[in-house]
C-alpha cells in the first residue's frame, strides 16, 4: 500500500510539475517581435519583424520564414524538426549558419539578455528583440 | 578479485550500457538508476567503482569521444551511489528508503554537470543551468523513484540468487 501510495504521490508531482512549467510558457498576449541572427563574425545576417499571436513559440515563428535545422539524437543537423514530448528542440542551422553543438552553438538573446528557456519555450512579449548569435563553446560571453 | 567476479562485472557494464542505448530516443528515461543500485547492492564498494568506471569511460566513448565535460561530472555523478550506499544509506536493502535516494539522485545528477558546463559554454550565470535543466531533472527523478521502488526488489533478490548458487557451483567444481 506504501508503495502505491509513493507512486500515485510522485506521478502527481511528475504531471503537476509538467503542467507548471508547461503554465509558465505561455504568451503573454499577442503582439510584434524582432528577430535577429548574428554569425560568427558578428555580422547580422537578418534582422526581421514578425507579428505572434499567444499560441505560437519562437521556433514556429522562425521556421516559417527560415531553413531551421535541428540536433537530432546524436547531435547531428538535421531537417527533421518534430516537436518532442519532453524536451525543447535544439537549433543548430538558421539558414547557411550552422553550428556543431561540440565546437559552436546558438545562444538566444531576448532583448539583450541571455535566454533562460530553448526556443519551444521562451516566452514572447510585445516588441520584444529576440538575437540567435553564433558563439564558440568556452568563448567569451 | 576472481575472474568470475570480473565476468560479472563486465556483463553488468553490458547490461547497463545496452539498456541505455536502447532507450536513448526517451530522455532521461532509463533503467540506469536502478541498475547501479541493484549491481552497487550485490557487489562490494570496490567491485562497484570498477563497474560504474568501466560503465562510464564505454558511455563516453561511444557517446562523446572521452569528453572530459561529460566523462568526469558522469564519473563523480555515478560514483556518490556507491558512495551514498556504503555510508549514509548504510547498505539498506529497503526499497523505499533507495527508491526516495533515487528521487533525489536525480536532481543531483543534473547539478553536478552545472559548474563543467558553465567552464565549457564560459556563460557563468548560474540559473540559466538550473533552470533548463529541471524538465530532465523532474523525469530522471521520477523514472528513478519508480522504477526502484518496483524492480529493485525482484532483481535484487534474483541477482543474489545468481550470485549464491554460482558460488556453489564453482565451490563443488574446485573440490
Amino acid at each position: 500500500m506504501k508503495k502505491v501510495l509513493i507512486s500515485i504521490a510522485t506521478l502527481i508531482f511528475l504531471f503537476t510539475s509538467i503542467y507548471a512549467l508547461d503554465f509558465f510558457n505561455d504568451n503573454g498576449a499577442d503582439g510584434t517581435l524582432t528577430i535577429q541572427l548574428i554569425d560568427e563574425i558578428g555580422d547580422t545576417v537578418f534582422i526581421e519583424e514578425y507579428d505572434f499571436i499567444n499560441e505560437d513559440t519562437l521556433f514556429s515563428i522562425l521556421s516559417e520564414e527560415h531553413f531551421v535545422g535541428c540536433a537530432d539524437s546524436s547531435f547531428n543537423v538535421t531537417s527533421n524538426c518534430d516537436s518532442n514530448m519532453f524536451t525543447s528542440r535544439v537549433i543548430l542551422k538558421i539558414d547557411d549558419i550552422e553550428t556543431d553543438w561540440t565546437n559552436s552553438y546558438f545562444a538566444i538573446y531576448v532583448n539583450d539578455t541571455y535566454s533562460l528557456a530553448g526556443i519551444d519555450s521562451v516566452n514572447l512579449n510585445n516588441d520584444d528583440v529576440i538575437s540567435f548569435e553564433y558563439k564558440l563553446v568556452g568563448g567569451d560571453d | 578479485m576472481d575472474t568470475k567476479k570480473m565476468m560479472m562485472i563486465s556483463l553488468s557494464i553490458a547490461i547497463v550500457f545496452t539498456q541505455e542505448q536502447l532507450l536513448v530516443f526517451l530522455p532521461n528515461i532509463q533503467l540506469t538508476v536502478l541498475l547501479i543500485v541493484v549491481f552497487v547492492s550485490v557487489f562490494s564498494f570496490m567491485e562497484s567503482i570498477i563497474l560504474i568506471t568501466g560503465y562510464v569511460l564505454l558511455d563516453s566513448l561511444y557517446m562523446g569521444g572521452l569528453n572530459p565535460f561529460y566523462l568526469v561530472p558522469m564519473l563523480i555523478a555515478w560514483y556518490l551511489i556507491p558512495i551514498s550506499y556504503h555510508t549514509i544509506m548504510r547498505k539498506t536493502t529497503n526499497e523505499v528508503k533507495l527508491s526516495l535516494f533515487a528521487f533525489v539522485f536525480g536532481f543531483v545528477y543534473g547539478w553536478v554537470f552545472i559548474p563543467f558546463r558553465m567552464i565549457q559554454t564560459g556563460i557563468t550565470e548560474l540559473w540559466p543551468y538550473f533552470v533548463l535543466d529541471l524538465p530532465f531533472e523532474i523525469i530522471m527523478a521520477t523514472t528513478g523513484l519508480l522504477t526502484v521502488l518496483w524492480i529493485y526488489k525482484p532483481l535484487y533478490n534474483r541477482l543474489v540468487e545468481i550470485v549464491n548458487s554460482q558460488n556453489i557451483i564453482a565451490s563443488r567444481m574446485y573440490k
